[in-house]
């Protein structure tokens, strides 16, 4: 009897497995046209930023792979990886964990109400009138990289007259983030800047970047730099899904080792029920419990060695 | 012929002068004028302080909703928060816009003075207040904005503002938000024997060097 309830419980687990993937699978998501259509329907974006809405669609890309709900464990939730800090500027008042379940519409919306005043201040419209900064145009994803890396450290790239004046944690200047924004590779270092001089800025010399190139023996990471095979299917799936593969790793043992504790509990509650109620004798008692205890086992064995 | 003078009746005008005069200043010299109010980021934190997390002040709770219950404020901050930040609150309702900053505050008190140190978000306020990033790569959740010392009665205080101190802080009592306030948190400390405020940031448990401060009060 026991044996058949272990069987039983077991079908259950596999059927919940089977059912908690494919709903990860198909957490919300929106594509880059569909960023584009929410900013140039939203009452709070500006012209300016309804100008942008391609770049805008792009960049929801490169933030969140068009995740609605994803977190980046640190600060930034939401389609376009809004700060906790700047979700509190909200009315009304909305908490990080709300913001992620809002759909693409409302949260676009909360992001352009937000950087609509940003991209007025100082340095990205000082960037936005420049006809070119280190040897390459100004686009709208170089005005977006700005406001969203902070206008402090775009003012330090502005005032360096380079594009390597501001470079965040993990090396990502401002005309780097543009680049990635637009899926291309531009040349720097013309030579300073042309802030409204009427001359013709230097062409930039524009590739079409995939996310990991084969070239030789070498991966590279889009910016000519190596990747192990490993680090790069780690980087592409964290791009393509907005989470790291251990945390998703660390998400899934740590679900399975919950239900697998729930079940195991909920098997032994019921032989202990069965043997005070005399309807099994203390030596199935025993054998039952060995085999929970082997079955619990067991999953964690593999649990461990996956 | 000997001119008497009447000594008593001239001291006592000349007293009255004087008061008058004093009077007169006292009413046109904002108090505590005299005293001298420094900020400065190059902080070395002495042995001893008693650190202390600021209190989230909402200046205006009609925010509050009820998906989202606030952290508790005490009714005390709220008027001090306000006095403090008059001027925010008047412009926003200038605007016809709800006064509902989040704000933090921290009260001492130096050689008999009460003190109350406030710092607040503006986010939308990008002359004054660098605000937190966006974007997958960012980590650090706060904002840089401003703070205000407070000097003497709160009913009608001697306000000196400074720009640049971080500010992080959730007014949410989510389980979430309360994971998060317990390892992000605006921290204040005062020296009594020396005057001097100290400010440091805990942010996911692990204090920030970038935001330590520190507010000097000389001539009190």
């Amino acid at each position: 009897m026991v044996a058949h309830t272990a069987r039983q419980t077991l079908a259950i687990f596999w059927m919940v497995m089977v059912l908690i993937v494919p709903a990860q699978a198909l957490a919300a998501n929106a594509t880059a046209e569909q960023v584009t259509a929410a900013v140039l329907a939203s009452p709070t974006a500006s012209a300016q930023q309804k100008g942008y809405s391609g770049a805008i669609g792009s960049l929801a890309m490169f933030e969140s792979g068009g995740r609605l709900d994803v977190y980046n464990g640190s600060c930034c939730s939401g389609v376009l990886q809004m700060n906790g800090t700047n979700i509190a500027s909200i009315r009304p008042k909305v908490t990080p964990a709300v913001f992620r379940t809002w759909p693409l519409q409302q949260q676009v919306n909360a992001w352009a109400s937000l950087m609509s005043e940003a991209i007025t201040y100082n340095a990205p419209k000082q960037l936005a009138a420049m006809n070119s900064f280190d040897g390459r145009s100004i686009t709208g994803s170089m005005v977006l990289a700005c406001v969203q890396l902070g206008a402090g450290n775009c003012n330090k790239m502005i005032t360096s007259g380079r594009c390597t004046g501001f470079a965040d944690i993990n090396g990502t200047t401002i005309c780097k983030m543009a680049d990635k924004i637009d899926g291309t590779t531009t040349a720097t270092g013309g030579g300073g800047t042309g802030a409204g001089t009427g001359i013709p800025p230097p062409s930039p010399v524009t590739t079409p970047l995939a996310p990991a190139t084969a070239m030789g023996s070498c991966i590279t990471n889009g910016y000519g730099g190596c990747l192990s095979i490993t680090a790069a299917m780690e980087q592409g799936f964290a791009e393509g899904s907005g989470h790291s593969m251990s945390d998703l790793r660390n998400v899934i043992q740590l679900l399975t080792v919950g239900i697998v504790l729930l079940i195991s509990a909920w098997l032994a509650s019921a032989l202990w029920r069965e043997y005070t109620t005399g309807q099994i004798e203390t030596v199935e008692l025993i054998e039952g419990t060995r085999n929970v205890l082997l079955i619990v086992g067991a999953i964690f064995v593999v649990l461990t060695v996956v | 012929m000997k001119i008497a003078i009447n000594m008593p009746s001239l001291s006592a005008k000349w007293i009255a002068c004087a008061a008058t005069l004093l009077v007169g200043a006292a009413l046109t010299i904002p108090a505590f004028a005299q005293v001298r109010v420094t900020s400065s980021d190059k902080v070395i934190f002495p042995v001893g302080l008693k650190w202390e997390r600021m209190r989230t002040v909402i200046l205006d709770p009609s925010s509050a909703t009820k998906e989202s219950p606030m952290v508790p404020v005490r009714g005390e901050d709220i008027n001090a928060a306000k006095r403090i930040w008059t001027d925010q609150v008047a412009a926003a309702k200038a605007k016809g816009e709800p006064a509902d900053f989040d704000s933090q505050i921290s009260t001492a008190s130096y050689k008999g003075t009460p003190l109350a140190f406030s710092l607040i978000a503006l986010p939308m306020d990008f002359q004054r207040c660098e605000q937190a990033l966006n974007g997958k790569n960012v980590v650090d959740v706060y904002a840089k904005c401003l703070a205000r010392v407070a000097i003497g009665n709160m009913q009608n205080p001697y306000v000196v503002e400074f720009s640049d101190f971080c500010y992080a802080d959730s007014v949410f009592s989510t389980p979430e938000e309360m994971q998060f306030r317990a390892k992000t948190q605006n921290q204040f400390a005062f020296d009594e024997k020396q005057g001097v405020a100290y400010f440091r940031l805990l942010q996911h448990g692990k204090f920030v060097p970038a935001c330590n401060r520190m507010i000097r009060l000389e001539g009190l």
